[in-house]
């Protein structure tokens, strides 16, 4: 272009020439290295978010692993140091009804074995009852939390209460024990770390959401605290929790009350999403 | 010299299509496959021509066919059909202006409204295309794929000769060869690209560039 100006001096149109060809020609290079840039850019960043909800994923699914190993330990060793030697002690009992000729004494063998035998039905029960509370399966939630928060109420440590305002039609089975599950999980916290000296759960629906609302008044943490226990290694209960509600695409909500004297989590469900989890869980 | 070494370039152009053939089906190239061999056959007809009759009205129909190629190409590349009618619009306005150019045409010069009006039209798509892509970033990396060295030719030739084609009607003879060296040059970058276009790998990446990342715990 320079030698073009040169060869032709004194030219207005080689000048406009020349700058509007220079000028389009940077702008179209500045734009196309922008975009390259840009998208580059973006990419990257949308690979970091993917690879960081990889890494979440992979945590949850390892704290539902640990759980799910713990509860086969904890059945494991209920029936193994429980059951094992109560059963063991009744056959004892037995072996001796056959050895004895005494009828007193086989009588009292017998009534033994038989108390070992109801105790051991008892354990059995509790550890079955521990894996799937039969209050939730035949009366549902409302009467499985009812039933919850009375034990805790009875044992006089804790002042406990539940209401459910809007609850006449049930949820699905599998999704009333999760929500359970998540409750128990809550409640269990709560128990454990925040020195608390009541709890309270309401129940109640907006629209398509269902909600469920705990207060307490011990110690708690905040969505904040939740994120970070999410993605660190500890809160295995906290991620329990999470990937249960990720199942039922709910959501959970940890935060302080107005008043900064209560601690209030609230779990958030859209019940057209638990009629289309049905759905498909039909067609599969 | 120059306009020989872009002569050949088109020839190189149609020489990497047929030799990357496999790389280049079903992608839509095959339209810039024809825009260079009737490109070539053009500018021998203009050769052959030379000195018979006045070759303004070749050039003239080379423009309206060239545009009507590449708004073609346009129209097949947008994927989504509410940018697609952008090249329609823009057809039908180009061809308006062509026409009414032409019946009020009274000095056999070169068609500069014509010209800069496809050229303008040109950059315009060029920008809806990227602005497109920038749009879905997901899909892939924007220079994997073989429409954007395409996109990118069209958007580098278009932009730095349309002042070239404004003024061109104004030129003396003397002046259209000094000037006519920035058509040559960007016509043989133009051409470069369309190689680098067809001689490119098919984008077998183009599903999404997330399957790099390693999928064991989904």
């Amino acid at each position: 272009m320079i030698i073009l100006e040169v060869a032709n001096p004194g030219s207005n149109v080689s000048l406009v020439l020349y700058f509007g060809t220079i000028g389009m020609l940077a702008l179209t290079i500045g734009l196309i290295v922008f975009i390259i840039f840009h998208q580059r850019k973006v990419i990257r960043y949308q690979l970091r978010l993917q690879r960081m909800e990889q890494d979440q994923q992979k945590l949850l699914l390892n704290a539902s692993i640990r759980l799910q190993e713990e509860e086969r330990q904890r059945i494991a060793a209920d029936l193994h140091d429980d059951a094992g030697p109560l059963l063991a002690t009744a056959r004892l009992y037995l072996n001796e009804n056959l050895v004895n000729l005494d009828k007193t004494a086989q009588l009292q063998s017998i009534y033994n074995a038989k108390q070992i035998i109801d105790d051991t039905i008892q354990l059995i029960r509790n550890i079955s009852h521990s894996l799937m509370p039969p209050t939730l399966k035949n009366f549902g939630l409302e009467s499985a939390v009812n039933d919850l928060f009375q034990k805790i109420s009875g044992s006089g440590s804790m002042n406990a209460s539940s209401r459910f305002h809007d609850y006449r039609e049930r949820l699905q089975a599998e999704n009333e024990l999760i929500i359970f599950r998540v409750i128990q999980e809550l409640v269990n916290n709560i128990l454990k770390h925040s020195n608390a000296s009541f709890i309270h759960l309401t129940q109640n629906t907006s629209g398509d959401k269902f909600f469920i609302r705990l207060h307490h008044d011990g110690r708690g943490i905040t969505q904040n605290d939740f994120n970070k226990l999410n993605k660190s290694n500890v809160g295995l209960g906290l991620k329990n929790i999470q990937s249960r509600l990720k199942v039922l695409h709910g959501k959970i909500f940890f935060e302080k009350d107005m008043s900064q004297t209560y601690y209030k989590v609230t779990i958030e469900l859209v019940r057209e999403e638990e009629n289309k989890l049905d759905k498909l869980t039909e067609q599969e | 010299m120059l306009s020989l070494i872009a002569f050949f370039s088109e020839i190189l152009s149609i020489i990497f299509f047929l030799c990357f053939l496999n790389r280049n089906k079903g992608e839509g190239l095959w339209v810039i496959f024809f825009y260079c061999i009737f490109s070539v056959v053009t500018e021998n007809a203009a050769f052959l021509l030379r000195g018979k009759m006045d070759r303004v009205y070749l050039y003239a129909a080379f423009t309206i066919c060239e545009y009507t190629i590449f708004a073609y190409f346009f129209y097949l590349s947008f994927k989504k059909k509410r940018i697609a009618y952008v090249p329609i619009v823009g057809t039908v306005i180009f061809y308006l202006i062509a026409g009414i150019y032409f019946t009020n045409k009274n000095s056999a010069g070169f068609d500069s409204l014509t010209a800069s009006v496809e050229a303008i039209l040109i950059i315009i798509y060029s920008l809806v295309f990227l602005y497109d892509q920038i749009r879905h970033t997901l899909i892939t990396y924007v220079y994997n794929t073989k429409k954007f060295w395409i996109v990118i030719a069209f958007f580098l030739y278009f932009s730095s000769t349309l002042f070239l084609f404004l003024f061109a009607a104004t030129f003396t003879k003397q002046e259209h060869s000094y000037y006519w060296v920035i058509n040559n040059f960007f016509e043989i970058l133009k051409n470069a690209l369309f190689c680098v276009s067809f001689a490119m790998k098919k984008d077998n990446n183009e599903k999404n560039i997330f399957h790099s990342l390693n999928p064991d715990i989904l």
